[in-house]
C-alpha cells in the first residue's frame, strides 16, 4: 500500500515544481500579485495567507515535513542571464547554496537576495577576465 | 492583477465587487449569453457566495437572481473552497467516499483477486485529487491507512 504522507507531500511538491518552471502560468501570476515576488522568488506571506500556499511554501523552503528539505535538495538551477537566480540562496553552483557553503561571508552582504545577474554587473566579470583566484572575492567586496 | 472569472468544463465562477449594480449587470450578461448562445443558465443550481458580506444583503440579491445562497466553504471542481484543511471535518467527504465504496464491496461476492484489483486501482486513487491540493493532517492520513 502507498505511504500516504509521502505521497501527499510529493503531490504538493509538484506545485513547487510548477511554480519554478511555469513562470507565465496563471497560478504563478496570481501568487505573485497576492504575495509579492522578490528576485524571482515568491514571498511566503504572513499568517493570514492561504493554507494551501503556506504548505506549498513550506515544502519549497524545506520547513518541517518528512525530511526537512527534500525538495530544494533535489532541485538545482541552470543559470541563464541570472536575473531570476538568487546569488546566495539558490543552488546554482556546486550543489550547495553559497549561503551555506560560505556562511560567514553570507553575514556580510546587505542585500541577501541579490540575483546572480546583479552580482555579475557589480563587477565580477572583470575578476573573471583577469582569471585570478581572487576574482570572486573582489566581486563580493564591492557588493556589501 | 484582476481575476474576473474562472471557467473549467461546466463550472463557472464569476467574481465581482459587492454592489447592487454589479449583480444586475451580471444577471443581464448571463441572460444575454443565454439569448446569444442558446445555452441555458440554470439559476436554480447557481449560488451567490459572499465574502465578508452581510447575509441580509445576500438574501435580497438571491431573491432577485433567483438562485441559491452559498457559504464560503463550497465545492468547486470537486474540492472544498474556503475550508480549513487542517480540520478533520474538512476531510469528511473524502473519508465518506472511500468508506461508501468499501462497504458496497463487502456485500458483493467478489473473488479475493477482484477485491485486490479494485482496492489497488479505485480506492487508492479516490483521495489522490484531494491530496494533490491539500496537505492532510496526520490524523486523516492514519485513518485512511487504517481503512485499507
Amino acid at each position: 500500500m502507498l505511504r500516504l504522507r509521502e505521497f501527499n507531500l510529493s503531490l504538493l511538491g509538484k506545485w513547487c515544481w510548477r511554480l519554478l518552471v511555469d513562470r507565465e502560468g496563471f497560478w504563478y501570476r496570481v501568487l505573485a500579485a497576492r504575495y509579492g515576488e522578490e528576485a524571482g522568488r515568491l514571498e511566503v506571506g504572513d499568517r493570514s495567507c492561504s493554507y494551501w500556499w503556506r504548505e506549498v511554501a513550506r515544502i519549497r523552503d524545506g520547513v518541517g515535513g518528512v525530511s526537512e528539505s527534500w525538495f530544494s535538495e533535489r532541485v538545482s538551477r541552470k543559470v541563464g542571464d541570472g536575473a531570476a537566480t538568487q546569488f546566495w540562496r539558490d543552488r546554482w553552483l556546486g550543489g550547495v547554496p553559497l549561503c551555506q557553503r560560505f556562511g560567514r561571508l553570507f553575514e556580510l552582504p546587505e542585500d541577501k537576495s541579490i540575483s546572480v545577474a546583479s552580482m555579475f554587473s557589480l563587477g565580477w566579470d572583470r575578476g573573471v577576465r583577469r582569471g585570478s583566484g581572487g576574482g570572486g572575492c573582489g566581486c563580493g567586496r564591492r557588493s556589501w | 492583477m484582476v481575476v474576473s472569472h474562472l471557467q473549467f468544463a461546466d463550472d463557472t465562477l464569476l467574481l465581482g465587487v459587492k454592489s447592487w449594480a454589479n449583480v444586475r449587470a451580471m444577471w443581464a450578461v448571463l441572460l444575454l449569453v443565454e439569448a446569444m448562445s442558446g445555452l441555458k443558465v440554470n439559476f436554480h443550481k447557481s449560488m451567490l457566495v459572499g465574502v465578508n458580506i452581510f447575509e441580509s444583503w445576500l438574501v435580497e440579491e438571491t431573491s432577485i437572481l433567483n438562485c441559491k445562497m452559498g457559504h464560503v466553504s463550497f465545492m468547486y471542481l470537486g474540492l472544498t473552497i474556503g475550508g480549513n484543511p487542517s480540520r478533520l471535518a474538512f476531510w469528511a467527504p473524502v473519508m465518506h467516499t472511500i468508506k461508501s465504496r468499501l462497504s458496497v464491496w463487502k456485500s458483493r461476492f467478489l473473488s479475493f483477486g477482484g477485491c485486490l484489483t479494485l482496492l489497488k486501482f479505485v480506492v487508492t486513487s479516490l483521495h489522490v485529487y484531494a491530496l494533490s491540493f491539500f496537505k492532510a493532517p496526520s490524523g486523516i492520513i492514519s485513518s485512511i491507512e487504517s481503512l485499507f
